[in-house]
């Protein structure tokens, strides 16, 4: 039994894109990262493969893979882990993929790198991770090019170079942003199979509620580069306990359709002047005058269940 | 002149075809992509009419057919009774006055180099020839009715978060005093918090103003809020049209229900529907025949393939272009 | 000019938006010494006041010969003098005052130049990507063909046929140049006519004059502005070439370029009849381009995040 923990605290720079992020995935397990646009979950995967682009940086905090500190090691363990241990699928497919080389090569670089397979090994082991994602004929789409396949084939592709050398972790970042619905549907469906074949740990990183409503054990919501809000997906689904959680969550549209929707007015804080107190707290209809003084704590609200919020539940009982 | 059951704009066999063509010196013609084919359908004055399909499945062709941008391969759209392709001076003036666009990219649909006042009434000042001070308070105006402080009239578009623009670009839509409104896909560029705030926005709007909205999305969530009736693409066909508690509650055709199923609840304890449909959606280029859902449908029969189903009223006001009814 | 005006606003209110905090820090602390773009631009305001003062500067006149003085070298070389510091050609004409007038007359040259084939070539270039189609393919081919010619040889017959002069001098580097320009400038304007706004406009019921004065212009006036820094400089070498080869500015008025023609017979006895011209000929055109290289900078992330 391989306990995988994922835990650090991070960036505390002059854009604190990520301000002190902890959060754990266990082997098997499905985590979902959830937030807006600029909320820092992308930098906070990047940060987890030591992959910030310059001018950021990891200014704090620890990442544990298996027990070891990854912030820690050298760059060559690091290239070791990326891609053999932790490997990420990444939001577009058109540009995932380098347009100049057939899938096949692709696929096997990784795992030529990381395993040193060769010739005909290698080609069977490509063509069995082709296939593995559910590309059909896959002995004969390997010398294809990116540009002859479709979308949804090509995000099957990237998925297939991210778990070419069996990872410990997979973080997708919006994995099926860029796809039509039904394919969407078809992706994720084929992600949960791949998990369950090889018990990889999934990171889902995304914008959409949806995903993580189908897919994921726990959920972690984030805001302005902090954890509101985690716990497993049903707790935080039906019993929210950060304002912000709530309010997200009632300003979906859903498909039975309601009368009208409530709406978080007002724009998410800018990263270069992160107020010291609750950053919900200028959008929060509940603001209370300590939300304007120190960041509250992340309190337990029940067990696995953490919201950080003055007033958890409270809010909640109102209603 | 509005005909008498209050329709607004009525669509008659529109089809838009593509032609794709190869070689450089010596053009030949590959076939034509059929972003429409043939389709038919109306909206009434101050309902909201949504769009729904995946990508390419021509919804946005449709909406560059009714601006304007392009012209149809054949068929007609009237709008008050007149078909709009046979308008000329100032008939054309008034269409392009009456009917706004709002387009998804609220980054790519503000000029970056012009000020928001002018950003804002340029439908006006290119018909009526405003001058600079009565075209900034008509701007101050229009910005205090979407809900954006009237000072920032004289800032620039990047100057904005990207929820602040896309209000920009309603404000501009109504500058011309509208009477319809075509949205292709106004909220999903944005974020989840800020598409709450645009699209009840908009159904404000609408109330205040007495506007038809033609809402086109790929979201089912946001047609499903926004929407009366509902109309359902695929492949440049329409397969089901209907009014939208009744497309949501009992979707006939197989594609509407693969689509349907394949949303994404947002709910834990929402049953997981396995109705997901196998296979991408074909090329254009050259569509299946007959119905042109048949290479993915899980209920195909052999006549599918064969002529074309028309549409048909299954229920009341509930349209379908399948064989099964 | 208010175009011109709303583009350098805009323009400040981006950078501040882009600059980090650090930046913006150091810029709060007040003025901070920047070698590029401080120095280049210093040498080119330099340029500009020796030129327009040129008959105010000058201790000589460029063209008036004293033959008695013939090849006297650099004042710090042995056999120089403080009355020519830096020495006069082979007619005993002074150095100092024919680089001075020199400037005067290649500088005038490639402004002139600039604006008129920028112009020109930013006019064709919108129109050609603004309307694309036919319209576009004819301009290009013309482009094309104006391209794959040597450019020194059709100068070199343009010169013959029209005989040189300052006139001539200056409509034969337009002729090279403007095609350079026009082909970006289509480029440009072709990415910017499928953006929305443009559709937006187009619905809206603009012109196709209004589009393109008011959506496609300002958002190419950037490229524009790189452009023509970068292109004085070449420029200015064109002139010097032209000049070099015999069919530039006539003699005797001094250009930059024909000082160091001048030069070439002298090489071995003078070399500083070849050497000063050719240095102010390379600081230029460095200038030039270092400032247009800030300017890209400057100028880029912005177009990058609209």
């Amino acid at each position: 039994m391989e306990d995988l923990r994922v835990y650090f605290f991070t960036s505390r720079g002059i854009s604190r894109a990520v301000d002190g992020v902890s959060f754990h995935v266990g082997e098997g397990e499905t985590l979902g990262v959830v937030g807006e646009s600029g909320c820092g979950k992308s930098v906070t995967a990047l940060g987890i493969l030591r992959l910030v682009p310059a001018p950021g940086r990891v200014v704090g905090g620890r990442v544990f893979l298996e027990g070891e500190d990854i912030t820690k090691v050298s760059e060559a363990h690091i290239r070791h882990i990326r891609g053999a241990k932790i490997s990420m699928i990444l939001q577009d497919p058109m540009t995932s993929l380098n347009p100049v080389f057939s899938i096949g090569s692709q696929v096997g670089e990784s795992i030529t790198i990381h395993q040193g397979l060769k010739g005909r090994t290698l080609l069977k082991r490509v063509i069995e991770m082709l296939k593995l994602v559910r590309i059909p004929a896959a002995e004969s789409r390997i010398t294809d090019y990116p540009h002859q396949m479709s979308g949804g084939m090509r995000q099957r592709v990237a998925g297939a170079i991210g778990i070419s050398c069996e990872p410990r972790v997979l973080i997708c970042d919006e994995p099926t942003t860029a796809l039509d619905v039904t394919i969407q549907a078809q992706y994720l469906e084929l992600l949960k199979e791949v998990q369950e074949r090889t018990g990889v740990a999934l990171i889902f990183i995304t914008h959409d509620m949806g995903i993580i409503a189908r897919m994921c054990d726990r959920v972690v919501v984030m805001y302005a580069g902090r954890v509101v809000e985690t716990g497993s997906v049903r707790d935080v689904f039906l019993d929210a306990n950060q304002p912000y959680t709530i309010s997200l969550l009632k300003c979906l549209p859903r498909l039975e359709g309601v009368a009208h929707l409530e709406s978080i007015e007002g724009q998410p804080p800018d990263p270069h002047t992160f107020p010291p107190a609750c950053r919900f707290a200028p959008r929060c209809p509940k603001v209370q005058p300590v939300c304007n003084e120190v960041y509250p704590e992340m309190v337990k609200v029940k067990e696995g269940h953490m919201a950080a919020c003055y007033f958890p539940g409270d809010w909640h009982r109102d209603k | 002149m509005t005909s008498s059951d209050g329709v607004l704009l009525s669509v008659r066999g529109l089809k838009k075809y593509f032609p794709v063509v190869k070689g450089v010196m010596f053009k030949h013609l590959l076939g034509n992509v059929q972003a429409v084919d043939d389709i038919n359908f109306t909206v009434r004055e101050g309902q909201t009419f949504g769009l729904v399909g995946e990508s390419g499945c021509g919804k946005t062709t449709v909406s560059r057919l009714i601006l304007m941008i392009e012209k149809p391969t054949e068929g007609v759209i009237e709008f008050e009774g007149k078909d709009i392709n046979k308008l000329q001076g100032a008939g054309l003036l008034e269409y392009r006055k009456r009917v706004q666009p709002v387009f998804q990219d609220p980054y790519s649909s503000l000029s970056p180099r012009m000020q928001v006042w002018e950003i804002v009434t340029e439908p006006v000042i290119v018909t009526e020839k405003l001058n600079t001070a009565k075209a900034k308070e008509r701007a101050a105006q229009l910005m205090e009715t979407v809900g954006l402080s009237p000072y920032m009239i004289d800032r620039y578009p990047h100057q904005f978060s990207g929820g602040q623009r896309q209000r920009v670009a309603i404000a501009r839509a109504l500058s011309s005093n509208p009477k319809f409104l075509v949205l292709d896909e106004p909220v999903s560029a944005l974020d989840v918090s800020i598409r709450a705030q645009i699209m009840n926005l908009l159904k404000d709007l609408q109330k205040q103003f007495g506007l038809t909205l033609f809402i086109i999305a790929h979201d089912l969530g946001v047609v499903r809020y926004m929407s009366e009736t509902i109309c359902v693409m695929y492949l440049g066909h329409i397969v089901e049209m209907g009014p939208s508690e009744k497309v949501y509650s009992k979707p006939l055709h197989p594609y509407t229900q693969a689509l349907l199923s394949s949303a994404l609840p947002y709910h834990p304890d929402a049953e997981k529907k396995k109705l997901i449909i196998s296979g991408e959606i074909p090329s254009p280029l050259n569509p299946p025949l007959g119905c042109r859902f048949h290479t993915r449908c899980p209920h195909v029969m052999p006549h599918c393939s064969g002529e074309r189903p028309v549409l048909k009223e299954v229920e009341p006001e509930h349209y379908v272009a399948c064989y099964l009814y | 000019m208010n175009g011109l005006a709303r583009i350098f606003r805009r323009g400040n209110a981006s950078a501040e938006i882009a600059a980090a905090p650090a930046v913006m820090a150091a810029r709060r602390r007040g003025f901070r010494f920047q070698f590029v773009p401080m120095v280049p631009g210093a040498i080119i305001l330099l340029l500009l006041f020796t030129a327009i003062f040129a008959n105010l500067l000058a201790p000589f006149s460029p063209v008036g010969t004293t033959l008695a003085d013939s090849m006297t070298p650099p004042s710090w070389v042995e056999g120089g003098t403080t009355k020519y510091l830096l020495g006069t050609d082979l007619f005993g004409r002074d150095q100092i005052s024919r680089l001075i007038f020199g400037a005067r007359v290649s500088l005038s040259v490639s402004l002139t130049v600039i604006i008129l084939g920028i112009g020109l070539g930013t006019t064709i270039g919108m129109i050609s990507g603004f309307f694309a189609g036919k319209l576009d393919s004819f301009f290009m081919r013309v482009v094309d063909m104006n391209l794959s010619f040597p450019a020194i040889l059709i100068a070199i017959v343009m010169a013959v046929v029209f005989g040189p002069s300052f006139r001539n001098v200056i409509l034969i580097i337009v002729f090279v140049q403007w095609a350079r320009v026009a082909r970006i400038m289509r480029g440009e304007s072709l990415a910017l006519r499928t953006q929305d706004f443009v559709t937006l406009a187009r619905v809206a019921g603009a012109s196709n004059r209004r589009i393109i004065m008011r959506h496609i212009l300002p958002n190419v006036f950037p490229t524009m502005l790189v452009l023509a820094t970068l292109e004085v400089g070449s420029v200015i070498l064109f002139e010097a070439s032209l000049s070099f080869l015999g069919v530039g500015i006539p003699p005797p008025q001094p250009s930059w370029g024909v000082m160091v023609a001048d030069g070439r017979g002298q090489i071995a006895t003078g070399w500083w009849i070849s050497l000063f011209p050719g240095a102010c000929i390379f600081f230029t055109c460095l200038s030039m381009n270092s400032v247009g290289d800030w300017l890209r900078d400057r100028l880029d992330p912005r177009l990058r995040t609209l």
